[in-house]
């Protein structure tokens, strides 16, 4: 059964084609991966699934229902949660005050304040930052506030949940720990997760399936397996010849 | 959260209401002073409603002031007080909301010369109005005594108050803090961010619109320059700088303070008055940015 269906998507900046043409389905219940160099049009296909941008062409299925060019704000109580690369937490409020407004608006049914914040610890320590829920968020280290943007989008009580590079920048064992994190919610809550990830083992031990985008046009999909022995895929990563050097991100 | 650090508000709004019931019983000189006082309550709680709970800050709310006023005015003698007030209001807010949408287009430093720039806009087109209706100026004979006025006005500073202290703990409330904090995050999570700033946005045009349309009555007389006078939304937001607009206690605390300063050193010696206040504001912005409230509280960490 699929979940979110990316029909010919295209989105130009000007005269740059950020996305050209790109399909594919996520499966529900799976956790599906997204790959590519920087500048490949990940995190601008986030931002469009998201309702951060619109779509130059093309369409979104969500449940069957097209959704492209819809609001941010009725995108997610629809059901998709996304976190941003960069992080953005509410600096100045509390790392619970921040959980908490994304259940108090992200949910489609009506969640009372007391409620709310009840829910908001549930999350808080499912996610490993109970220590941290009074704090300012602000004060997180950069792994807290990787996972502070994981737990406030769970609090919108998203049936899809789309991660952009949430082990960027953490130490090995962050990444093992994240990575648990990812598996746990994701059975937990019954998800399904769409994965940006630049850590290409984190990707492939993670994902049911892995769709890669260069320059923004699909060159391959299929599991781990079949990405990395892709021809396209291994040009695209380390150019066409044998002796070239390798890629910082891979 | 606004737990009981230091000083609560019901004290502070006990101090204010004190010195106001003195005012009511202590003859003409000390019922203006509480009348002032009540009147700047009244304006930057309304403005916090808007401009502290979502970081966008209005230096132009003394359009919504000016609006109320030329209402009370224009209608003065036609329409009973009792409705010409709220109508003042009304009014004030149903031109926040028409505006809202292309106003809150733009943010940061736009936003600031944009609400500036409006109030004026207004103020001109109403000046042109006015002289066109061939009134350089209305007075208004038979106003209610500044005894009456100051009830009236300090149900209006209570009930600004009221409004900030509820909105600070709804759901709505909640909203604006994250539309302060990040407004792309915040509509990322679902916050219908638009409809949440235009709402604000009205919602504390209201009570200035009748702050403005009893002013009117104050003075009994109505002249457009003077009830526009941006002086008036840069005293708004002295005072919610100094006094802190992070909870309803900083502005009573500002007013308080903007008033005492006032009436102490205005008619003595107006250029040291002005002087202090300069510095005072300087003092705040560098020293102490959440103002005076947060002498309260200056251990209380995130909200």
């Amino acid at each position: 059964m699929t979940l979110l269906a990316i029909n010919a998507l295209c989105k130009n900046f000007g005269g740059l084609k950020a996305l050209s043409d790109v399909s594919f389905a996520v499966e529900r219940g799976s956790i599906h991966g997204l790959m590519g160099a920087n500048g490949a049009g990940k995190t601008t296909l986030f931002s469009i699934i998201a309702g951060n941008t619109k779509p130059t062409s093309g369409r979104v299925f969500f449940d069957g229902d097209p959704i492209q060019g819809r609001r941010p704000d009725t995108i997610c109580r629809l059901g998709i949660a996304r976190t941003f690369q960069i992080v953005r937490p509410f600096p100045g409020l509390s790392v619970r005050r921040n959980v908490e407004t994304a259940i108090l608006y992200g949910r489609q049914e009506h969640v009372g304040t007391a409620d709310a914040e009840r829910e908001a610890d549930r999350i808080l320590a499912e996610i490993g930052l109970a220590d941290a829920a009074d704090k300012p968020a602000s004060t997180l280290t950069l792994s807290g506030r990787k996972r502070l943007e994981v737990a406030r989008a769970l609090g919108t009580g998203p049936k899809l949940l789309m991660l952009d590079e949430v082990m960027a920048g953490l130490t090995p064992t962050e990444v093992t720990e994240m990575m648990q994190t990812i598996r746990r919610v994701k059975e937990a809550n019954d998800l399904t997760v769409l994965i940006i990830e630049h850590v290409v083992s984190a990707l492939s031990d993670l994902s049911d399936r892995i769709t890669v985008l260069h320059h923004g046009v699909k060159i391959a999909e299929g599991t781990a397996r079949e990405i990395a022995e892709n021809k396209d895929v291994q040009s695209a990563y380390f150019g066409e010849d044998d002796d070239a050097g390798s890629d910082d991100d891979v | 959260m606004i737990r009981a650090h230091g000083l609560p508000l019901a004290a502070i709004l006990a101090g204010a209401a004190a010195l106001m019931v003195f005012g009511l019983g202590s003859g003409s000189y000390w019922t203006i002073v509480a009348l002032n006082l009540a009147m700047w309550i009244a304006l930057t709680q309304s403005w916090s409603l808007f401009s502290g709970m979502t970081g966008y800050i209005s230096l132009g709310h003394v359009v919504a002031y000016g609006i109320g006023a030329y209402v009370v005015a224009f209608s003065f003698k036609i329409v009973p007080l009792w409705l010409s007030i709220p109508l003042a209001g009304v009014a004030a807010g149903l031109f926040a909301l028409m505006v809202a949408l292309p106003v809150l287009r733009v943010r940061g430093p736009y936003f600031v010369i944009l609400t500036f720039g409006l109030a004026e806009l207004v103020k001109y087109i109403l000046l042109n109005v006015e002289t066109g209706l061939g009134k350089s100026s209305r007075l208004l004979f038979g106003a209610p005594k500044p005894d009456t006025l100051l009830w009236i006005m300090v149900g209006l500073a209570a009930a600004a108050t009221v409004a900030l202290y509820a909105v600070h703990r709804s759901r709505f409330g909640r909203g604006l803090d994250a539309i302060r904090e990040d407004e792309t995050a915040a509509e990322t999570i679902g916050i219908p961010v638009v409809r949440l700033k235009v709402l604000a946005y009205a919602a504390s045009a209201v009570i200035p619109g009748m702050v403005g349309g009893v002013m009117a009555l104050r003075s009994t007389y109505f002249e457009v320059l003077q009830v526009f006078n941006p002086t008036i939304s840069f005293t708004i937001v002295t005072i919610a700088i100094i006094g802190g607009a992070g909870d309803a206690r900083g502005p009573i605390l500002g007013a308080l303070f903007l008033v005492g300063l006032s009436e102490v050193l205005q008619n003595a010696s107006p250029q040291i008055y002005l002087i202090l206040l300069g510095l005072c504001l300087i003092g705040c912005v560098l020293f102490l940015p959440t103002g005076l409230v947060g002498l309260l509280h200056r251990k209380g960490g995130a909200r």
